[in-house]
């Protein structure tokens, strides 16, 4: 035995180190059709790992406080070394995680992922989304803009929707008669320690009841009914090394896109950094034109399109608490787009525009036309949802092949 | 579906609110600097703005040495020249201003500088420095036709000089102003239900009025005529906007230190990252050869 | 899965290629993160060179100044306090600091540590556990006068050197200075550095 091996022993018999590197690595089996859309997994993993190193060393030179917070982010743009990369990092990782859960999540809708028995990998993925809005929402007023201000201004203001208690509520989550310090303290905590430690919790949930379980494919078709001798699925390969090594050209793909932000738009336009949130925050002067960041827009769409205050805060929390019933609400005796009735790919698609158009509304100020568009699009997006156990019926679907194909 | 592609389109376009502004002006795009042109813009606007408005704006986020530096400007002579303060080279860039007194005076206190070119962008500043106009009516006897009302008084007016909005203006402004009034007019008709047809006339002919008498104001203001300069100042015209262009350079500068920089920087990283993407296609290429 | 055709010389390059660029990139997302410690500009601006101004001092008088948030002292020797140093009766752990030479830069004169005779400047924190150590006048004590640490005991003479018997082991540091005229020095830049 050479000294590598006899150490590696001796941490085995201390420590389950190889048996866990099979289970989840050199021996988990994948099924080896996995397409573009399996990047999405991995790659939210980067972002998060990203997000918690660079905001590990934002906190090094960022100050939580109502007088300090706004200044020492610009400490940081200007006079911390490099601090600026870890800003935009940050700040870019952010929109970015978003834009890899979203398309992660669609994944999984289109080849019915989250259908038995996946529930609980969707159930927990669903938990760590809404852990993340939280997440991001309470890092958005951390750099004390104008901006920042006055978006978490409105949204915990949706808590005086609650009927009698609403105003002592809202007035207990601040900390203050206003949004102030107090606030921000309490944001910041959550942000940096209870949030992260609730997201890393549920995303290790994630993965153990997926690696329980199997990964789906684009098939939709279990590859775990054809074993050979030996056990091991005949459609399934290691994962590694064959799909980190597959892994690592998303990766590279990913960060080609992601630098391309960091270092020649980090402000995108003004949709992952905003122009009113580079004055500080003033807690007289409401900017000209307040929206969330775009990744909260569809759902903030869907609060202003019905009318009544209480009513559309039911309506966005609603929207969300749907999603977690989709294992339950899709009925098809098939799980793939590929082999699902054409009507599918119809509602799907239908889906994706009245989301992006709810996202799209939720950037701008309401008009009558907008509302109007905005609440096609929300009825829309519930009949997707509630209608799903009859539509998803609906129709002939193909004949699924026993074997995975390419 | 057209409606869907605008949509689609508002969606990536480089600008939210712009699109939603009413008309300003002037509406003119600055001229657009790089490499060496834009040092020296950025050092002649950096000369500028401690001559003219570091006495109430700070810019207290940004260093003296820093903005030597990157700006190439020798630090004795920042030292001696752009210093007034007494400061150090390493200190902030602030001012002795009393905030209390300067809202007494203007109304409300300057604001700091440091961030206004992303706050506000350079667009707009470009037109706003250029944007003051004779207007008795106004404490310091001008207004701003991109910031209307604004409490600060026509700082560069030794630069500039005066200028006032020309006759034919004039005479547009208050031809838009009696249609808005008919229009006005022509609204209240019709919820009350009087006379509805003849006043849908005029709505609709003062609307159109409107839209053709702005779309001629955006015309002269093309062509340089919506304001004419009634005292002359050190800097013809031409000059004045090099000198304003310069100005906001420098603003853009200190907006975000690192701008050139890091797009320097990001050509490198993009390259490797390349490279880096290349060989893992491959290696991944190379290991699903045994995938059948 | 087979392993038929495979090229394992061409698989052992590509992964070590990869892995190899890979390792770099790892290595350059580090620097901005190791980079970050650095002392910030605000740091470096609050530690810039200090202007100390002789013109006030009297010999046998010291001033303290702040550079780089230490304390610096600059003290005035007289000519007696000079020759007493260069034929020190006192015994000394380093008397011509050659065990601890990064104490004071090159220039200064190893008997008197000083750049001009008459005038010593140090930083005064103690060699030993970083207290302030106490300014004492050649007048007031019978040990020559000189620094004297209140946390442990240490002693220095006039030239920052410390005594034997005392738990420091190295003497006062000398911090880089240049004088800018007669009566001026520059605290934190280098003699000949400008």
């Amino acid at each position: 035995m050479t000294k590598m091996a006899a150490l590696m022993q001796w941490v085995d018999d201390r420590f389950p180190a190889t048996k866990v590197w099979n289970e989840h690595l050199a021996e988990y089996y994948a099924p080896k059709n996995f397409n573009f859309w399996y990047f999405f997994g991995s790659l939210a993993l980067l972002v998060l790992v990203n997000q918690i190193l660079t905001g590990i060393w934002l906190t090094m030179n960022y100050n939580p406080s109502g007088e300090g917070a706004y200044a020492s982010v610009e400490f940081i743009m200007r006079d911390v070394e490099w601090g600026w990369l870890l800003r935009y990092m940050h700040s870019t990782g952010a929109s970015a995680f978003f834009v890899v859960v979203y398309l992660h999540m669609f994944r999984g809708l289109i080849y019915g992922s989250f259908r038995k028995p996946r529930e609980l990998v969707w159930l927990f993925g669903m938990i760590i989304f809404v852990l993340l809005m939280a997440e991001a929402f309470m890092g958005y007023l951390l750099p004390w803009g104008n901006m920042s201000y006055w978006g978490a201004q409105v949204i915990i203001n949706l808590f005086s929707a609650i009927p009698v208690y609403g105003a002592d509520i809202t007035e207990w989550i601040r900390g203050d008669f206003i949004i102030s310090g107090a606030t921000l303290n309490r944001f910041f905590a959550l942000h940096v320690v209870a949030l992260p430690m609730a997201l890393l919790l549920m995303v290790f949930l994630h993965i153990v009841a997926l690696h329980k379980v199997g990964s789906n494919n684009p098939d939709g078709i279990e590859i775990k009914k054809n074993k050979d001798e030996n056990g091991i699925p005949l459609d399934g390969i290691p994962f590694h090394p064959y799909y980190t090594v597959k892994d690592i050209v998303g990766v590279a793909g990913f960060l080609f896109l992601f630098c391309l932000v960091i270092f020649f738009a980090p402000e995108m336009g003004g949709f992952f950094l905003e122009p009113p949130n580079f004055t500080p925050a003033d807690p007289l002067k409401t900017p000209a034109h307040i929206a969330p960041v775009w990744y909260f827009t569809p759902f903030y769409s869907i609060l202003r399109a019905v009318p009544d205050q209480q009513l559309g805060v039911v309506a966005m929390a609603a929207s969300l608490i749907v999603l977690f019933f989709m294992p339950w609400l899709d009925r098809a005796k098939v799980k793939s787009v590929r082999y699902k009735h054409w009507s599918f790919k119809l509602w799907v698609a239908l889906f994706v525009v009245a989301f992006v158009i709810l996202g799209y509304l939720g950037m701008k100020g309401p008009t009558p036309m907008r509302t109007l568009v905005a609440q096609i699009c929300t009825v829309y997006y519930f009949a997707f949802f509630l209608l799903m156990p009859w539509w998803s019926t609906w129709g002939e679907t193909k004949p699924v092949p026993e074997r995975v194909t390419h | 579906m057209r409606k869907l592609i605008i949509a689609i389109s508002a969606l990536f376009s480089l600008s939210l609110s712009a699109a939603e502004a009413g008309l300003t002006f002037p509406n003119d795009d600055m001229p657009k600097l790089t490499g060496d042109k834009l040092i020296i813009a950025q050092q002649n606007g950096a000369q500028i703005y401690m001559n003219n408005c570091m006495g109430c704006h700070a810019l207290s986020f940004q260093r003296y040495k820093r903005t030597a530096t990157d700006l190439k400007i020798p630090e004795d002579v920042m030292l001696d020249n752009l210093i007034f303060t007494g400061g150090k080279i390493g200190d902030l860039m602030t001012n002795n201003m009393n905030k209390k007194a300067a809202a007494n005076w203007f109304g409300a206190a300057p604001p700091d500088l440091s961030l206004i070119a992303r706050s506000r962008g350079n667009h707009w500043l470009y037109n706003y420095l250029r944007g003051f106009y004779q207007d008795e009516s106004r404490p310091y006897g001008v207004n701003n036709g991109v910031f209307k009302d604004v409490g600060m008084p026509h700082v560069l007016e030794l630069m500039q000089g005066i200028q006032a909005k020309t006759e034919q203006v004039k005479g547009l402004e208050n031809d838009i102003e009696y249609a808005k009034a008919d229009i006005a007019n022509a609204r209240k008709q019709i919820e009350d239900g009087n006379d509805v047809e003849a006043a849908r006339k005029v709505l609709s002919a003062a609307e159109k009025l409107v839209h053709e008498k702005e779309a001629e104001l955006v015309k002269l203001s093309k062509e340089g005529k919506y304001f004419e300069i009634v005292q002359e100042g050190n800097l013809n015209p031409e000059e004045f906007d090099h000198a304003m262009t310069d100005l906001v350079y420098f603003l853009d500068y200190v907006g975000e230190p690192i701008k050139q920089e890091r797009k320097r920087l990001g050509v490198w990283v993009l390259l490797f990252i390349l490279g880096f993407g290349v060989l893992a296609y491959f290696l991944k290429k190379e290991y699903w050869k045994d995938i059948h | 899965m087979s392993n038929d055709g495979v090229d394992n010389g061409k698989r052992r390059f590509l992964t070590l290629a990869t892995s190899a660029v890979g390792a770099v990139g790892a290595v350059g997302v580090a620097v901005p993160f190791v980079k970050s410690w650095n002392p910030s500009a605000k740091a470096q601006a609050a530690g810039a060179p200090v202007e100390v101004s002789l013109d006030k001092l009297e010999v046998g008088q010291m001033v303290k100044v702040e550079w780089r948030g230490k304390p610096v002292f600059v003290v005035k020797r007289s000519d007696s306090v000079i020759e007493a140093l260069k034929n020190t009766k006192h015994d000394l752990k380093d008397p011509t600091s050659e065990k601890f030479p990064e104490q004071q830069p090159a220039y200064v004169d190893k008997d008197v540590r000083s750049v001009r005779p008459d005038v010593l400047v140090l930083v005064g924190i103690c060699t030993h556990l970083g207290c302030v150590p106490q300014h004492q006048k050649e007048t007031e004590v019978d040990w020559g006068g000189g620094f004297f640490c209140p946390c442990h005991g240490s002693r220095f003479d006039l030239a920052g050197r410390v005594f034997s018997g005392v738990p420091a082991s190295k003497n006062l540091e000398v911090p880089p200075y240049s004088y800018t005229s007669d009566s001026s020095i520059m605290i934190g830049v280098d003699e000949g550095a400008a």
